[in-house]
């Protein structure tokens, strides 16, 4: 005999159980809990532009920080020149 | 099921598809019962039946328009019950992982009352030690669907789903011990 007829009572309680969990009015809320995600779950366009808008604002971190890493580059590189420059002219000086 | 009986379930469907309410909460009233036994199987806890039961009836609700066969309904619906505990209890192992809990989160004894007879409690233990997906295979047959539609359930072969219970079957066995035979 399968294990599930041996021990059918208790399979029969078991579900009785299950059952019994569910409050009065359970369906009625499950509907309202439907109709309430239906209205706040955003719809196909809006969901475009809040990726578009993502998108946007991410591209235009990644440029300010290119913009600002490049600008603080340039200035050392000049700051290098500068050195080398006055280096270079004291040396000629000296001769 | 009789075939007036399938012909008015299909009616059913064809109504709660165009959105009559009326239809979706017969649908679930029809159910919810079943459902919530099968989830209370698989999952053995009482606490989180309501709230999957809920998940379960929403997508039901939400994914009407795709069910193909409305002629197959339960065993669509036995379906999103099963993935669903599934997922649930997949979310709740990794939860564990992250967020371990201690001993006194875990295992908490269900309220008293809550488990009334020895038998029960003994199939409630062994169902634990089983796999989720083998939990779900015998309520599944405890739900009378057929080897054909539990093949369909669980998307595999008939001869799987025959392997896979025969295995179930003795795990159950092996660890079913109700006080008085331990």
């Amino acid at each position: 005999m399968n294990p599930e007829n041996e021990h059918g009572n208790a399979w029969t309680a078991l579900r009785a159980r299950g059952g019994d969990r569910l409050p009065p009015g359970f369906a009625d809320r499950v509907l309202r809990e439907a109709r309430d995600r239906v209205l706040s779950t955003p719809g196909p366009m809006s969901q475009f532009v809040l990726g578009a808008a993502t998108a946007a604002l991410c591209f235009l971190a990644v440029e300010v920080a290119a913009a600002r890493n490049s600008r603080a580059a340039a200035e050392g590189n000049l700051a290098d020149w500068q050195q080398i420059a006055s280096a270079s002219a004291e040396f000629a000086q000296a001769q | 099921m009789d075939p007036s009986a399938t012909a008015a379930l299909v009616d059913l469907i064809h109504r709660a598809r165009r959105g009559d309410e009326a239809a979706q909460r017969e649908l679930i009233v029809s159910y919810q019962r079943r459902i919530a036994g099968f989830i209370y199987a698989i999952t053995g806890r009482g606490d989180s039946v309501e709230d999957i039961a809920q998940q379960v009836f929403i997508k039901m609700i939400r994914a009407l328009d795709r069910l193909q066969a409305p002629s197959q309904f339960e065993s669509w619906l036995f379906r999103l019950a099963r993935n669903t505990c599934i997922d649930h209890l997949r979310r709740q192992k990794l939860r564990r992982i992250f967020l371990p809990f201690g001993p006194e989160h875990e295992n908490v004894p269900e309220p008293p009352g809550a488990v009334d007879s020895e038998e029960l409690d003994a199939l409630r233990h062994a169902l634990e030690q089983l796999r989720p997906q083998d939990r779900a295979l015998l309520a599944l047959v405890q739900e009378g669907r057929s080897h054909a539609e539990i093949a369909a359930v669980m998307k595999t072969s008939i001869a799987a789903v025959k392997a896979r219970l025969h295995r179930a079957r003795g795990q159950l066995r092996e660890f079913y011990q109700p006080e008085h035979e331990s």
